[in-house]
């Protein structure tokens, strides 16, 4: 009885064993053996993974077990299992050193969860043109242009890669982040190279914008902006390119060309606050302190000063000071302790602070995607003005964010190698490696919130100092006012305001104390006797 | 001499903050010098600083389409009359537009009038024959249609509790037209003013009162109304 079951069980072993050998070796079977039917093999060759392993076959004309294992996880599209019997199959083997042996090992890695690393192990390969086809194919459909891991890896583009990925792509490496082209001859290259309205030569181009303007070159700058407005694709929302075109055209002292532009900019606009400082700088600049005065009022009310900064307050007293409007420019004197002192101190201790919960709260925020000022929230009293729309921290937060899904691939990785073979060497290397990364873009992304707080706070104590010297530049003039009051006989100058509403049928209400906030912007000053003031509170 | 010694001192104590630019600035002491205030308040320039604004409205060349609903007060003390209506006007600019209403009209009698219809049936039914208690004499509103122009000289703005501003214009108004009576149709004039906000660029809301004017016909002769008329409009503009 005990004997007719082990005879048993011993030709199920058998049976099982030979049907598993076949199973396994099916498809190089067929491809060595041109006698076999194809057919058995024609539904999973009609899939990309099927055509893939079918491929193989002439690579490895005749797999031993481990790579037949490999070939049936590509097929089975199971590339997790794929990538860790990659080197169990091929470590010594020449098909690991081949063009396609490494670009399968890139894909494998890519299809893993781990693009990044996928991609400079591509990078590797010295002639990608030897690459299969289907391969190629594969390898750009797992990377399209607009993939994160182009702007991530740590990757120096050749032209032979062409042969892979579409042009655009080339503009992702040498372009980078937008905010510093490492390569500005060779983005050059590219804006002139990519079709007219593709938004990566809209990309470059934005580039080239930042990098001319930055570099002094406002006519090339200007040239290739004007370029990127009409374009269909655009770079950066048009505000911002609208704001950049005020600057360029203020940069070259066309003043009455940059308030045009700056008046486009919406007031639902994160950039409101800044066009309409530096429309009022554009207004000193003309000699119309009025119209400057009357911007920044709305500026420097408490509701909108942390928002538009203190550089606000500056002009504003500025303009005052240049119509001799000296109470008000004491109010604003006054004005600016009251609103920069507890900021001052708030973004010192964020910049100093290790750990703080609004930045990791941000940060967390950030990964999900852009912000504006308004989901700042309350925290937008604590963290810097300018966070909201600070590309280089977006960018840096959605590196984090890609480089932590990356890392979790890894650690993924790593956990189901310690039950498989004894190559967990690699596959631990790979996951700090990752984990490295992913926490260097964090803390980049922190210190860039400390920067942030920092350079704010610097500007508040900058700012600081020049009213100081604008206070005694009032003291210096308020003694010398009466003279000048009394001597001067010369007709006033009327100085009309040319701000707020130029509609025809504008509504128009006086100004007091009480603020409204639909009257933000809308301000306009008239100047009747500007440093011609009689002594009305004289002493006798 | 009082003034110059402290405007000296001013000067003097103001100084050191204004060179040292490379050392910490300090908050506290900008603005502090309250000699200076004083000094600079008998100096301060003619100037005014306004609020202009664009309406939310833009009523140049517009046509508004606005259905009224309207209670008529005065007038027969037996009849209560109610109008829906609508109105079409054309705004030249702010300041002035023109416009054509029509309303239809809804009639009850009021608890005086039903009680002397209630009395003269009572009396009727007790003596057919020779009935001595009378019944109203009526004569109401059927429709009426009128032209109208409006002039708005006065406009606002009003805070809805921090949470939304809506402008408004005070108007006046007048006009005249037909109104068709159960006697037959007559001529009407109307005068009023009222109130209109710009809740956003198409929708507008009048409360409107104005008086009206013509002449009904009664059993007994003819008879000058002078009516009251409320009115509420919800108008679109197009």
């Amino acid at each position: 009885m005990i004997k007719t079951h082990l005879c048993l069980t011993t030709a199920l072993i058998c049976l099982s064993l030979h049907a598993k050998g076949e199973d396994l070796e099916g498809l190089f079977d067929s491809a060595i053996d041109p006698s076999l039917p194809k057919k058995e093999h024609s539904a999973s060759q009609s899939s990309p993974l099927g055509i893939l392993a079918y491929l193989l076959q002439d690579e490895l004309p005749k797999p031993h077990p481990d790579q037949s294992l490999f070939i049936r996880h590509i097929e089975n599209g199971d590339w997790n299992k794929a990538l860790l019997q990659f080197k169990v199959a091929f470590e010594g083997h020449s098909f690991q050193q081949s063009a396609n042996g490494k670009a399968l090992f890139a894909l494998a890695h890519i299809r893993s969860g781990l693009p990044v690393t996928g991609l400079e192990r591509l990078f590797t390969l010295e002639n990608p043109r030897k690459v299969h086809p289907e391969i190629r194919r594969m390898l750009k459909e797992a990377l399209p242009e607009s993939h994160p891991a182009w702007g991530l890896a740590d990757i120096q583009w050749r032209a032979e890669f062409a042969e892979i990925f579409p042009a655009e792509t080339e503009y992702q490496i040498i372009g980078g982040s937008l905010l510093s082209p490492k390569d500005p001859k060779a983005l050059a290259d590219i804006f002139s190279k990519l079709p007219r309205h593709s938004l990566s030569r809209a990309r470059a181009g934005w580039a080239l914008v930042i990098h001319h303007s930055t570099n002094n070159d406002v006519e090339q700058a200007a040239k290739i902006l004007a370029d990127l407005m009409k374009s269909k694709a655009q770079p950066v929302t048009q505000d911002l390119m609208e704001i950049t075109a005020a600057r360029l055209l203020f940069q070259r002292a066309h003043y009455a060309a940059a308030i045009k532009y700056y008046e486009k900019i919406d007031k639902k606009s994160e950039y409101w606050t800044d066009a309409q400082e530096e429309m009022a700088w554009a207004f000193i600049r003309k000699g119309e302190p009025q119209n400057a005065m009357a911007l920044s009022q709305s500026l420097v009310t408490p509701v909108m000063a942390q928002q538009a900064g203190p550089e606000s307050f500056f002009v504003h007293a500025l303009a005052q000071l240049k119509i001799c409007d000296y109470p008000g420019v004491i109010s604003s004197l006054q004005a600016f302790p009251k609103n920069f002192k507890a900021r001052s101190e708030s973004l010192k201790k964020l910049s100093a602070s290790s750990e703080s919960p609004q930045i990791k709260k941000i940060l967390t925020r950030l990964k999900g995607g852009k912000l504006s000022r308004a989901h700042l929230g309350a925290d937008g009293a604590i963290l810097p003005r300018k966070l909201s729309r600070d590309q280089r921290l977006y960018i840096l937060a959605q590196a984090a964010k890609n480089l932590e899904m990356e890392a979790n691939a890894a650690d993924t990785l790593y956990s189901q190698s310690l039950a498989l073979t004894g190559l967990q060497g690699y596959f631990d290397k790979l996951r700090q490696t990752t984990s490295l990364r992913s926490q260097t873009a964090l803390n980049a992304a922190q210190s860039r919130i400390k920067d942030l707080a920092q350079i704010e706070n610097s500007e508040i104590k900058d700012i600081l100092s020049k009213l100081h010297i604008v206070e005694a530049e009032v003291i210096q003039q308020v003694s010398l006012a009466h003279r000048v009051a009394t001597k001067n006989k010369a007709p006033a100058e009327k100085q009309k305001g040319a701000t707020g509403s130029k509609d025809r049928d504008a509504l128009t209400f006086p100004a007091n104390d009480e603020l409204w906030f639909d009257e933000i912007g809308n301000y306009r000053v008239d100047v009747k006797k500007a440093c011609h003031a009689d002594m009305k509170g004289r002493s006798s | 001499m009082r003034w110059s010694l402290l405007l000296t001192l001013s000067i003097w104590a103001s100084m050191p903050l204004a060179m040292e630019t490379t050392s910490e600035p300090d908050f506290d002491s900008l603005g502090g010098n309250t000699i200076l205030l004083e000094r600079a308040k008998a100096l301060e320039p003619e100037k005014q600083i306004s609020i202009v604004q664009t309406r939310t409205v833009n009523r140049r060349n517009r046509i508004e389409l606005a259905p009224e609903l309207a209670s008529t007060f005065g007038g027969d003390s037996y009849m209560r009359t109610r109008t829906l209506g609508i109105n079409a006007g054309y705004h030249f600019n702010p300041r002035l537009s023109v416009s054509l209403k029509y309303n239809y009209a809804f009639n009850n009698l009021t608890d005086e009038g039903e009680a002397m219809v209630d009395r003269a049936r009572a009396d009727f039914e007790a003596n057919p024959e020779n009935p001595s208690s009378p019944y109203p004499d009526l004569d109401y509103v059927r429709d009426e249609a009128m032209a109208l122009v409006n002039w708005y000289p006065l406009y606002g703005k009003l805070n809805l509790l921090n949470k939304a501003v809506a402008q408004f214009d005070l108007y006046t108004l007048a006009g005249a037209g037909q109104v068709r009576l159960r006697s037959g149709t007559t001529s009407t004039y109307t005068a009023g003013c009222g109130i209109g906000f710009w809740i956003n660029r198409n929708l507008s809301t009048r409360f409107e009162v104005r008086y009206q004017n013509y002449t009904a016909q009664y059993l007994t002769g003819e008879k000058d109304m002078d009516l009251t008329i409320g009115s509420l409009q919800m108008g679109w503009m197009l």
